[in-house]
């Protein structure tokens, strides 16, 4: 392939990586409009150069394919919406150092294409670090804020940590088959007999990854973070980020280290119940609505697990599905978090209270985002745990499945906690949501979007497993 | 779309747009005319079904290929008659909730419509993802109802009823999820027809009964049941009794016996034995009450034991009194429907005028409720099996049946005859009767227009089923024929 044709391929980094360095350059006024200008025109240069069948590019360094595309033009919509839910509050990155929250949020981005398409283990690493080292200074921005501080720091020396984990885990699998290109370990490992190196090298690469996406018993940071952050970094870490990690697990261990599926599953097992019994345990006692979305966020992340460790092809469509519904779901709330603070704090659960007397449309929203989280059909949340529950069942793990299930229904109290709050009490003072037109329509789009998703899955599920057949293709 | 379909999301349709109306008045008109327009369509459906025609009115159409799932309706004489019903009890409840809502009342309405149309998919899905979907979604507007509108302690019932019923259903859709991997379908009569291994039959069992067993409610998963009954307003506690709890009995119906019919045989014991607790236990706890609402509540898990009594006692009898007490079971979920919805509503009628649950403060309600006092009192009879009322039939059936298996069954079963009189009675002989001593209860006035039809309503099918049982038996006794021969079936070699 020309030099050429690689290039129009990589066009849609390209694209951001341009528009990332116009969008620190120019003057204040034009951040917003360039970052949207930027992330459309990455979307339209995704579409424009869709390869027909998954294609190698740069000596095999990355793979480009119209299926994984499509996860990525999610990551820009994704991050389109939580910046838009981002502007309406007080300390919005427009009265910040916009240019710089803006940069970073697309910097972000294009660690996450970099990840999705990643064929080589160095390729990957970049694409987590690019991510994770526009995430730090992001959740730092707020200067004054001590709490930002605090989580920044835990969260960059948590995350160089588990950086160290994973490097050390890949350097363990290179010293074992001597490549780093995934297609290329794949192969190898079929051909080896498991050894301790490589159980040591596994254990190494889930840990450096459990830390990174949050997965108990290396969750510590999560909450902190997401309570500590402004919320507006808050809220694009919440989702755009969980579609690059899932992709990062698919394409590691699903296309990496398939052969080696025996051995990892089982540690995912571990990570998994322990994720689910800690998130939805630690979440009921919170009062923080942020706190509570964080320990949320581990339980959902050892759904995804769950979905993984059945080791098979449904398991990892499960798990792309899982994962891009609860994207939604996260983007959603915290969007309507958003709406809430725009005029007053309302950062408790508390503050919940009496929503459906004042804003009966606002509370109809956050019921469907909290069934959809619990699960209760009539949402997407739904099929998403479902789709996981049948791949786990056929496997043959049915007591995992039993023991999610339960969990799952530990989880219901929290989210229904929001609901009576909404619902059956008083409101201790009146709800001042922002009222920005804009804003309440894009949250409810979100909203209502689950309930869509739950009429006509089918387009969604079908897209989820293609996503999965590409990284099992290498097999 | 078919009529079925048509009964379902009429009104949950109705219960959207009442959301966007402003006027209570025009609310209330529009979600009774919604209901009685499903009610008039399901009695056009019981007309035209031909009781021996199997499945009927059925609509099928692949709506997730993805898991196999599809939208896939239809009703059989097991159905039909609890479609029936919540037809006619979905009128009803908006018709007892008519004042009730004093804030929200749009929002009243539409969780009962919505609840209505959902509860009748769950009758009417033919696929197992369908009935499960139905199945959870109606916990969010009873949930709600209960939350809401309900009185004082209702945010610890609201919650408890959830996560008990959720608990139960999570566990169900393990079963499902395993049931439909083994069988490469969600259709329930595929499932009828599959075999299993008598291990797999047992763990299905186990987490069939749990989950529907907490929706009967069978002891000693029953004690969401009071504190939700005691809490609702009175047009939920009538949707509660009448209809949410036949699900638990139409899901042992059409799901544990015919699926796992091994399991079924091997664990009858265990089933009869929690049921006989139930009439037994549970109808002294009864006795005990102060509370009406309460009383009347732990009557229905006395009520409901014998139906689950009728249902499994099945394998301890000949193919002919097997029918008896199927069909008793099925009979007696009818009646309770509609008698315990009619007590729920008399003590709604009460609250209105005293605001007070509580026995005590009655007494001598005849005095100046003549009408009401009639009215309570028959259907405080019916609910102790009068003969001529629908509660008879059905307690007579089973009892008669049971005696085959063995007297002390039937003698245990007897209880919930003699223990539901004596509460029963009791209840009334303290609240119509006697002197009237509480100034509030001097001023009552009797019952108005509206509590009068409804109370009518009801009355006229438990006297119609009491005394002329015979239409309603020939239009489940095929479907009960076949259910048996299911539940006979022995799929892994196992011999009764």
């Amino acid at each position: 392939m020309s030099v050429a044709q690689e290039m129009i391929l990589m066009l849609p980094e390209i694209v951001l990586v341009v528009g990332a360095c116009l969008i620190l350059l120019s003057p204040r006024p034009w951040a917003w409009p360039l970052t949207m200008l930027t992330l459309a025109a990455a979307v339209g240069a995704m579409v424009a150069t869709a390869p027909d069948a998954p294609v190698l590019l740069m000596s095999g360094m990355f793979e480009r394919s119209a299926e994984v595309d499509v996860l990525r033009i999610l990551i820009c919509v994704l991050t389109v919406l939580v910046l838009r839910y981002a502007r309406g509050y007080p300390e919005s990155p427009d009265r910040l150092q916009s240019n710089e929250f803006y940069t970073l949020a697309t910097s972000g981005c294009i660690g996450m294409f970099l990840i999705s398409g990643a064929e080589h283990l160095i390729a990957l690493y970049m694409g987590l670090e690019i991510l994770a080292l526009s995430l730090y200074p992001m959740i730092a921005m707020v200067r004054d804020d001590g709490r930002a501080g605090e989580a920044a720091l835990k969260y960059f020396v948590l995350g160089a940590l588990a950086s160290g984990f994973l490097l050390y885990g890949m350097s363990l699998m290179y010293t074992v088959t001597g490549t780093l290109h995934i297609g290329e370990l794949a192969s190898q490992l079929e051909q080896l007999e498991t050894n301790r190196v490589l159980l040591l090298g596994i254990v190494f690469m889930l840990a450096g990854l459990a830390f990174k996406l949050g997965a108990t018993p290396f969750h510590m940071w999560l909450p902190d973070v997401y309570d500590g952050a402004s919320l507006p970094a808050a809220t694009y870490l919440s989702a755009a980020p969980k579609i690059a990690g899932l992709l990062l697990l698919l394409r590691l261990f699903g296309d990496g280290l398939m052969a080696l599926a025996a051995d990892w599953t089982t540690l995912m097992m571990a990570l998994a119940v322990l994720s689910l019994l800690l998130g939805n345990l630690v979440a009921i006692a919170q009062t923080r609505i942020r706190r509570m979305l964080a320990y949320s966020a581990i339980a959902h992340t050892g759904f995804v697990f769950l979905a993984l460790c059945a080791g098979t092809p449904r398991g990892m469509g499960s798990a792309v599905f899982y994962t891009l519904v609860y994207a939604l779901m996260a983007a959603g709330s915290f969007g309507m978090l958003l709406l809430l603070n725009a005029r007053t704090e309302a950062e408790d659960i508390k503050d919940f209270k009496g929503l459906n007397h004042s804003h009966p449309w606002l509370a109809v929203m956050v019921l469907i985002l909290m069934f959809s989280m619990a699960g209760v059909p009539l949402t997407a949340g739904f099929y998403a745990k479902l789709y996981v529950l049948q791949a786990v069942v056929d496997a043959g793990l049915w007591p995992l499945a039993v023991a999610a299930v339960l969990l799952t229904v530990v989880g219901a109290y929290y989210y229904l906690r929001i609901i009576w709050f909404m619902y059956f009490e008083e409101a201790e003072r009146p709800a001042e949501p922002g009222e920005d037109p804009v804003h309440v329509f894009l949250v409810s789009a979100n909203a209502l979007v689950l309930v869509f998703i739950f009429a006509i899955p089918q387009p969604w599920l079908e897209m989820s497993q293609r996503v999965a057949g590409v990284f099992l293709g290498g097999q | 779309m078919s009529l079925l379909g048509l009964m379902i999301w009429t009104p949950i349709a109705a219960g959207f747009v009442s959301l966007l109306l402003r006027d209570p008045a025009v609310v209330r008109r529009w979600a009774l005319a919604a209901s009685f327009f499903v009610f008039i369509l399901s009695l056009v459906a019981a007309a035209n079904f031909d009781p021996a025609g199997g499945y009927q009115w059925q609509y099928q159409t692949a709506w997730i290929p993805a898991f196999s799932i599809n939208y896939h309706l239809g009703v059989d004489g097991l159905s039909l008659p609890l479609v029936v019903l919540t037809a006619f009890i979905g009128m009803l409840a908006i018709l007892t909730g008519w004042n009730t809502a004093t804030r929200h009342t749009a929002q009243f309405f539409a969780a009962f419509l919505i609840l209505e149309g959902l509860l009748i998919g769950v009758f009417c899905a033919m696929d197992a993802a369908l009935f499960y979907i139905f199945f959870e979604a109606m916990l969010i507007p009873m949930f709600l109802i209960i939350g809401i509108w309900g009185s004082d302690n209702r945010v610890y019932a609201a919650v408890k009823f959830f996560l008990y019923t959720f608990l139960g259903s999570v566990l169900l859709l393990v079963a499902f999820v395993y049931l439909a991997i083994q069988s490469e379908s969600f259709r329930i009569t595929d499932w009828h027809a599959f075999s299993l291994s008598s291990l797999e039959q047992t763990w299905l069992f186990l987490a069939l009964l749990f989950g529907f067993a907490v929706k009967v409610p069978m002891w000693p998963v029953h004690t969401w049941l009071p504190d939700a009954h005691v809490e609702a307003p009175a047009a939920g506690s009538v949707v509660l009794a009448a209809v949410l709890l036949k699900i638990g009995g139409y899901g042992l119906l059409r799901f544990c016996l015919p699926v796992a019919p091994d399991a079924s045989l091997a664990f009858d014991g265990l089933v009869i034995g929690l049921s006989l607790i139930a009439v037994v236990y549970i109808g002294f706890t009864a006795l005990a009450q102060t509370d009406m609402k309460k009383l009347i509540a732990y009557s229905s898990i006395a009520h409901m034991g014998f139906v689950t009594l009728g249902l499994f006692i099945l394998y301890r009898l000949a193919t002919e009194t097997a029918m008896l007490s199927v069909s008793g079971a099925i009979v007696q979920m009818i009646s309770h429907g509609l008698v315990s919805a009619a007590l729920f509503v008399c003590v709604g009628v009460l609250y209105d005028r005293r605001h007070s649950r509580d026995i005590q403060d009655y007494g001598g309600v005849l005095e100046t409720m003549p009408v009401f006092g009639a009215l309570f009192v028959f259907f405080a009879l019916a609910n102790a099996g009068l003969p001529g009322t629908s509660g008879f039939v059905g307690e007579v059936m089973v009892i008669l049946a049971t005696f085959q298996a063995g007297w002390w069954l039937a003698a245990l079963a007897a209880m919930v005859v003699v223990l539901g009189a004596a509460y029963s009675l009791w209840m009334v002989r303290r609240v119509v009767f006697g002197p009237a001593e509480h100034a509030e209860v001097k001023a009552f006035r009797d019952l108005s227009g509206r509590e009068m039809l409804i109370l009518m309503a009801l009355a006229v099918p438990v006297l119609a089923v009491g005394l002329w049982p015979v239409p309603l038996l020939d239009l489940i006794e095929p479907s009960v024929a076949q259910l048996i021969d299911q539940a006979q079936a022995f799929k892994a070699g196992g011999a009764p």
